[in-house]
């Protein structure tokens, strides 16, 4: 019985977390000969006999396809992967008791720690193992989303590549060249149709659509209050502002401030992006 | 062909955790910690702040691709 830890077994705490993260995380090719190992490992823990056959896919698109061919369509990726390196979470807890305390009987895990190690996704079935390549590369923003500006956020080496904007999947054409003005804004899913806007730019949409100037005040920093009626979407307002980085933008605003009194100066509109009133505000620089 | 998902990973994953909570069951702090500073930190860096939009791209892209 495990009833305390010691002082080495209360460090191996952090080393097994950041091992399993790093695991998790990983990109690039699989080691396909400890991956073969290990997938038999997993099929003896489970007391089932080794697969006859590790196939091994460059992507889940090419993992899809070959599942296909080889089960006559009876089963696909979708509803067969049963495992993938970033279960990491699992495979720690388990990892940490098997090497850094005396707990018996976890020899049945090291299958699964193994394809951890070495293995993009998994699927099993009885005379088959389908191994997955892990993606060239996973493109992610400072908070954590998958994302890429200019290409895609994740791909594989075989070409297999999916475009993210801030953690929403986009066709391809809107990160390369860019959405369609008409076409982005009567998507009917409206949060594509705020991806594809912020994409584009408020300010070029505005332009598009020749945006009526209701104020414009003489610093560019407060701005200029707009007006432009959206095919299917309406009347909306915004203010064009230039931000300290020298770039302009447009956020929307409401027609009416919190207190229900109308906003008809870039100051007010500018004013109530901060919470506050017109007369309160004093701009330094927006960034 | 026939899945065995389950047999590979649910059932032995299930073995394995029984393991490890018949022996240390009557110390439940040191499940806590464990879990706590492993299992959930690994979780949150790989999954929640990530993966699970990966896998969830990698499915939508594959599903789009395919049907």
């Amino acid at each position: 019985m495990l009833d305390k830890l010691n002082d080495e077994q209360v460090k191996g705490i952090e080393v097994c977390r950041d091992k399993w993260i790093k695991v998790g995380l990983q990109t690039g090719p699989v080691d396909r000969d400890a991956a073969i190992v290990a997938a038999n490992k997993a099929y003896k823990c489970a007391g089932l006999e080794p697969p006859r056959e590790v196939v091994f896919c460059s992507s889940p698109l090419d993992m899809d396809k070959k599942i296909r061919e080889i089960s006559n369509n009876e089963h696909n990726f979708l509803s067969s992967y049963g495992f993938a390196n970033c279960w990491s979470g699992w495979v720690a807890f388990i990892d940490y008791f098997h090497t850094y305390t005396d707990v018996k009987n976890l020899e049945a895990f090291e299958g699964l720690r193994d394809l951890s190690y070495n293995c993009g996704f998994v699927s099993f079935f009885d005379t088959h193992v389908f191994i997955s390549e892990r993606p060239e590369y996973i493109k992610m923003d400072d908070t954590g989303r998958t994302h890429c500006e200019n290409g895609p956020a994740i791909r594989y080496a075989d070409g297999f590549e999916v475009h993210i904007w801030h953690g929403v999947r986009v066709p391809k054409s809107w990160i390369t060249d860019g959405p369609d003005i008409d076409q982005a804004l009567h998507n009917s899913n409206l949060e594509l149709r705020r991806v594809a806007s912020e994409i584009i730019g408020w300010a070029k949409i505005l332009d598009h659509y020749q945006a009526e100037v209701i104020d414009e005040d003489a610093d560019p920093q407060i701005g200029t209050l707009l007006r432009v009626n959206i095919p299917e979407v309406g009347e909306e307002y915004f203010l064009k502002v230039l931000c300290g980085t020298g770039r302009t933008f447009a956020i929307p605003v409401p027609e009416q401030d919190d207190e229900g009194k109308r906003i008809n100066t870039a100051l007010a509109a500018n004013a109530w992006t901060y919470g506050i009133k017109p007369w309160e505000y004093k701009p330094e620089v927006r960034t | 062909m026939k899945q065995v998902s389950y047999q590979v990973r649910g059932q032995v994953w299930a073995q394995v955790v029984d393991q490890v909570g018949y022996q240390v069951w009557n110390q439940a702090q040191i499940w806590d910690q464990v879990r706590d500073q492993v299992w959930v930190q690994v979780w949150a860096q790989v999954w929640d702040q990530g993966l699970d939009q990966v896998l969830d791209q990698v499915e939508d892209q594959v599903w789009e691709q395919t049907r």
